[in-house]
């Protein structure tokens, strides 16, 4: 009989190696050169943070704190989020209404003119600078058993024995060039906007219960910023 | 001891099962009647699910006469005794400055006028073509679905690769299933050894259709050139190294060229066939940051049509955005004022003459230029924007 399971799990191994192998996984991104040059200047775009989110300008500062750090930490210099807030509001004020007042649709060519001159000025004032937008994003969290993982963060779940997706808080950071060319894009995940009860249902956590863990905000920041942190630690 | 005899006959089988699996025939090769199995029949549904989506993306770049000509040289690859014209491989273009091209499962070929702007003539066309018609007649989704081991993690990363795609703002279109995963398998690349096969026998095709079969390798070469500035896409991970598929397809040219009676390379109606799309892509190329693939476009506009407006106009902005040398912004003047010279009622240039001079603090001029742009378009979006700058000058002239 041993003889027998050698020469099976033998033929199987042999066997096995005629079945095609899976492609290897895909090169991850390099960072843009733009990016990882020195000396270079970056302008922060206001943080808009969902209506939802209680105590929104507290939510904007600390974002914008948090991000101009780890900015720092990187050797970059930076322009406050006014700088261009002050900006965009100068040249929406001539374009006029951007938003429809009824139907709240966003006129594309006119928004497009005011984001255009906007990095048009901004690059006219400040030089070769580029511009980090940040949004908090609502995403879908996958979880299994105890644990929900996204966007490179992961929260343990009071229940287990279930598997499926939860809604969850990101935050989204995309850094452009101010020929608006798109350089960079990750976003980090903060924390879960749903539980789960003993029955496997959903239960949403409480409006007031969101972003009110500094830890949190700040390990988001930390992903969302983490390879061109390394890459100009490396330079 | 005959319950593990038994154990192992099934395991046995399965093994077996899933290595002969992958081997179907070819659709409607040497007069064969193709008979689609089960699962392949899911990747049509979801194929011509994609193909919809694909359609209401507004990524199509819809040019009747350029469709047909891509869909005649397609023809002409074709196996001999292919099947009925339900069958056959259907072509269309995607706006976008990606140099790339798929298939789905279902015989829809998709290319992006990024691509179609690289190449320079209709063999290099037909070795484009004939890859990703064999792709679809060898079936290359399935046989990649069958022989896929860890389906759900090859699933996530397909997945992943089509999301990431919105980096370069490409083609983004929303999928509903696993399904519709799969048949977008080609967007992503199959495995290494059925890009070699779809290499080496599309070049073949070309060959048997009377193409210089030699034209292939300069196709490729041109992707390799191209490589530099789409390192930074998903595109092509899985292919093998180009220089090791030049290298291949060099090898096997002795034998292809002898297929070939009359290599013809039609390049005059090739590029009369693209010119539409030149330009467009150039655009694109710029508003994406695809610099190098835009100067190519806008080079082989200007070669055949010197007297472009739009094209001068396209330099200039390339001048100003991707030059690198300490002259770019008089470079980019100079193709603008070019432009405005070769139209007068083109508003475009007199505006970016107006913003630049207004940069390099030359007022009088960039007055001048704003003014003119603003008469040629006063409803411009951007008017308002314009006219405040051209107050902000007045009154520094002034002062």
């Amino acid at each position: 009989m041993k003889r027998w399971m050698t020469g099976a799990v033998f033929l199987l191994l042999v066997l096995g190696s005629c079945v095609p192998k899976p492609s290897p996984p895909p090169n991850s991104f390099r960072l843009p050169e733009e990016l990882g040059s020195k000396n270079r200047t970056i302008a922060l775009s206001p943080l808009d943070p969902p209506e939802w989110i209680p105590n929104g300008e507290m939510v904007q500062k600390k974002f914008e704190s948090l991000i101009t750090g780890k900015l720092k930490e990187a050797n970059y210099d930076v322009l406050p989020s006014d700088v261009y807030d002050r900006i965009w509001k100068e040249m929406a004020e001539k374009v006029g209404i951007l938003y429809d007042r009824i139907s709240g649709k966003r006129d594309e060519q006119k928004f497009n003119a005011v984001r255009e001159h906007t990095l048009r000025e901004i690059h006219k004032k400040f030089g070769e600078v580029l511009v980090l937008h940040h949004s908090l994003i609502v995403v879908l969290a996958r979880f299994s058993n105890k644990q929900a993982s996204w966007d490179g963060t992961n929260e343990r779940l009071e229940t287990h024995g279930f598997r499926g997706t939860l809604k969850a808080l990101s935050l989204c950071v995309v850094i452009e060039n101010t020929n608006r060319i798109t350089l960079y894009r990750k976003q980090g995940g903060i924390e879960l906007l749903q539980g789960i009860s003993q029955s496997g249902e959903s239960i949403p956590v409480p409006e007031s219960k969101v972003l009110t863990r500094e830890e949190l905000c700040t390990k988001a920041v930390e992903i969302a910023l983490q390879p061109i942190v390394k890459e100009r630690a490396a330079k | 001891m005959s319950k593990l005899f038994v154990i192992c006959l099934i395991l046995l089988s399965l093994f077996l099962l899933s290595c002969t699996t992958v081997n179907v025939p070819s659709i409607g090769v040497n007069g064969t009647t193709f008979r689609m199995e089960e699962d392949e029949q899911m990747l049509w549904r979801n194929a011509t699910e994609v193909e919809k989506k694909i359609g209401k993306s507004g990524f199509l770049f819809n040019d009747l006469e350029l469709e047909t000509y891509l869909n005649a040289v397609a023809r002409k690859l074709l196996p001999e005794g292919f099947e009925s014209d339900k069958m056959r491989p259907r072509i269309k273009v995607l706006k976008s400055p990606i140099v790339n091209a798929f298939a789905l499962p279902n015989g829809a070929i998709y290319i992006y006028t990024g691509i179609l702007t690289l190449i320079d003539n209709e063999a290099q066309l037909a070795a484009l073509l004939g890859h990703e018609v064999v792709h679809f007649i060898h079936r290359h989704t399935l046989k990649e679905m069958r022989s896929t081991e860890n389906k759900i993690s090859f699933l996530k990363t397909t997945q992943l690769i089509l999301i990431s795609t919105v980096w370069g703002a490409l083609l983004v279109i929303p999928l509903h299933s696993q399904g519709e995963l799969w048949a977008l398998t080609s967007a992503r690349g199959y495995s290494r050894e059925l890009e070699t096969e779809a290499d080496e026998e599309g070049i073949r095709l070309m060959a048997l259709a009377n193409y210089d079969s030699g034209e292939g390798v300069i196709m490729l070469k041109h992707l390799l050139d191209s490589r530099q500035e789409q390192r930074t896409d998903p595109f092509y991970s899985t292919h093998p190294p180009l220089e090791q598929r030049i290298e291949n397809v060099k090898r096997l040219l002795t034998k292809f060229r002898a297929l070939t009676k009359e290599p013809s390379v039609n390049q005059d109606e090739f590029q009369k066939r693209i010119d539409p799309v030149l330009l467009e892509n150039a655009a694109m190329g710029i508003e994406k940051g695809r610099y190098e693939l835009a100067l190519a476009a806008i080079k082989k506009k200007l070669a055949m049509s010197p007297q472009n407006a739009r094209a001068h106009f396209l330099l200039g902005e390339w001048h100003r955005r991707a030059g690198r040398d300490p002259d770019a912004s008089y470079k980019a003047l100079a193709a603008y004022r070019e432009s405005a010279r070769l139209d007068p009622n083109y508003p475009d240039p007199h505006r970016e003459l107006g913003l630049l001079l207004r940069l390099q603090n030359v007022q009088g001029e960039a007055c001048v230029e704003l003014e003119h742009y603003l008469s040629l378009n006063p409803n411009a979006p951007d008017a308002p924007i314009i006219r405040g700058y051209l107050e902000e000058l007045k009154k520094s002239e002034n002062q």
